[in-house]
């Protein structure tokens, strides 16, 4: 029983272009839900799973990156939207 | 830091799957005479030789299981494709599992493997990359410069990545530099021949240091790779890798090297030389000092570090201060041994996952030693795994245990933990060089024996504190496992 909460992306979307400063170690120009990580903005395989944790932390949620892949690291959206669907519940 | 998992190394016979090929022959010969006449050439009766993608794609086959994602490729050669017009680096990606990032590199005679090695190691994010060099001894027309032509078609595919039996801790290139000392290289593969030797090393697991050599007589490269075998077992095709959870003390050498190998930065510049007061830091604009960093976030800091930074042309000499790429400040201290700073003179203190890699007492001394420095007011803030969550871990079977293991997993920590609980307890005691642990109490215990007050120590929450700057320093990956504790030194 899959239940998404529509006021939960554009969190997770602003959440994402606030934490990308920190998490790159860089200033840089506010991006846009279509900015694209890895050619864009420098994102690593090492900085994935520091963004994955700074969000949890940012959100107060659990997410499950088991099945992540490299696709869903495309954009700013494209995260977002995996984000939302791999939530864990609150025990 | 790039290792050397496993290899795979093979002739290939005539005739090559390509030019065998009935609707490839006919096309293959007009194909090249068209290629050939703008410089004059004409092809040889077009018979034998060998394309680098089948030839690769038998040595992925040999060395990658279906299930190893590889994340980059490197397709090395010299001696032309026989098979011209196929992206061939492309065409390896394509039949590689993973579909990995492919490049391929040729006009560099035998330098060509040195050259993609060094791409590896430059791609330090990849979990597993696939370095093919390969060689065909036939071709169809002249080559324009004079070059050892191979003797027969051969190709060494070597698996490298985050982990395996070997370390590769240095590639370096240049010309015309007498070379030491050489794997033997078998007659008749001048450019695959120093790769195939180190294949065959491989079967062998005495740790030992092997140098991996070779010249282009034509280029006038030199070239060494020095590859360090840490006595693992060989690896098998069935394993994924050499790093065993149940072996500590390689584990440990494993994360020293690592650690000694990422103590990298482009440039150091000396700016003071201890002791150091109040007045010389704050000069350099230096408030605190974070230990167990290399560069801090913290604006206001001096970062440390028992391991020193390198550059490429320096090393940080103990106790003095660099200016590390220009920016960040650093200097190589031990907290085994006094601190080279006056009394109270530094404002805060940061120290991340340090404590417990040293016994009580070392602990408690560096615990007095830093409140030695600290000014009055002045704030430190320890984080360290903490005691009591392993144990609630342990006796509750809680979901700690599973997410710490998802998330070191997730962090490239070698292969997945074992579920086990008395593992995942003793795991945290015995890797990654700890000595002691703490809980709360603990800790406080060892701040009273420093000299602080008991009452002014105080647990935090991750990234919340007396000084923000300082609390901003916690890192994320680590606060599953870590208790934040703060303690302030008294003005008297």
């Amino acid at each position: 029983m899959e239940q998404l909460d529509t006021d939960l992306r554009p969190r997770v979307v602003d959440s994402i272009r606030t934490l990308l400063p920190r998490v790159l170690r860089k200033e840089m120009p506010e991006p846009t839900e279509q900015s694209r990580l890895m050619e864009d903005l420098g994102m690593s395989s090492s900085s994935t799973l520091e963004l994955m944790l700074e969000l949890e932390e940012d959100l107060a949620l659990q997410i499950d990156v088991e099945d992540i892949d490299r696709d869903d690291f495309a954009t700013v959206g494209t995260l977002a939207d995996f984000v939302v669907r791999h939530l864990i519940p609150e025990e | 830091m790039l290792w050397l998992a496993r290899a795979a190394r093979r002739v290939f016979d005539e005739p090559a799957a390509r030019t065998a090929h009935p609707e490839h022959g006919p096309h293959f010969a007009g194909y090249l005479t068209d290629l050939l006449k703008p410089y004059g050439l004409a092809p040889h009766p077009p018979d034998g030789g060998q394309s680098y993608g089948e030839m690769g794609a038998a040595l992925i086959a040999d060395v990658v299981r279906p299930d190893e994602p590889v994340d980059l490729l490197v397709l090395a050669f010299a001696v032309p494709d026989v098979r011209p017009g196929r992206a061939t680096a492309t065409y390896l990606s394509h039949v590689c599992p993973g579909a990995p990032l492919a490049f391929a590199v040729c006009d560099q005679g035998v330098a060509a493997g040195f050259t993609a090695l060094r791409i590896a190691q430059s791609y330090p994010d990849c979990r597993r990359s696939l370095v093919i060099v390969v060689e065909q001894a036939t071709l169809h027309y002249e080559l324009p410069a004079p070059a050892p032509l191979p003797a027969r078609h051969a190709g060494v595919a070597l698996l490298c990545g985050d982990s395996g039996v070997a370390r590769i801790s240095s590639v370096v290139i240049g010309r015309d530099d007498p070379v030491a000392s050489s794997v033997d290289k078998p007659p008749g593969q001048p450019y695959t021949g120093a790769w195939w030797a180190l294949a065959g090393e491989l079967a062998d697991p005495t740790p030992r240091r092997v140098v991996v050599a070779d010249r282009d007589p034509v280029l006038g490269y030199t070239c060494s790779s020095t590859v360090d075998f840490v006595g693992l077992e060989p690896d098998g095709v069935a394993r994924v890798s050499a790093w065993d959870w149940e072996r500590p003390e390689e584990l440990s050498e494993r994360m020293d090297t690592f650690l000694v190998d990422g103590a990298t930065c482009d440039k150091l510049e000396e700016v003071a030389r201890p002791p150091f007061d109040r007045a010389v830091l704050g000069d350099l604009g230096v408030t605190g000092v974070e230990f167990a960093a290399w560069k801090s976030r913290h604006p206001a800091a001096l970062a440390s570090d028992v391991v020193p930074l390198r550059a490429p042309d320096a090393e940080a000499a103990p106790g003095r201060v660099y200016r590390v790429d220009g920016e960040a400040l650093f200097a190589a201290l031990d907290i085994c041994e006094p601190l080279p700073f006056a009394d109270g003179s530094v404002d805060w203190v940061y120290a991340e996952h340090l404590v417990e890699h040293v016994s009580l007492g070392a602990g408690i001394d560096w615990l007095t030693e830093v409140r030695r420095i600290l000014a009055p007011g002045g704030v430190l803030r320890l984080t360290t795994p903490d005691l009591a969550t392993y144990v609630d871990g342990y006796l509750a079977g809680n979901t700690f245990f599973s997410r710490h293991r998802k998330r070191m997993r997730a962090a490239g920590l070698g292969p997945p933990m074992p579920a086990r609980r008395a593992f995942m307890f003793n795991q945290i005691f015995y890797l990654y060089g700890h000595r002691w642990l703490y809980d709360f109490e603990e800790m406080c215990y060892a701040l009273d024996a420093a000299g602080f007050s008991s009452e002014d120590v105080r647990r935090c929450s991750f990234r919340e504190g007396a000084r923000p700057d300082v609390a901003d320093l916690d890192r994320v990956l680590r606060n599953d496992e870590s208790m934040y504790v703060e303690v302030v030194k008294r003005d008297t």
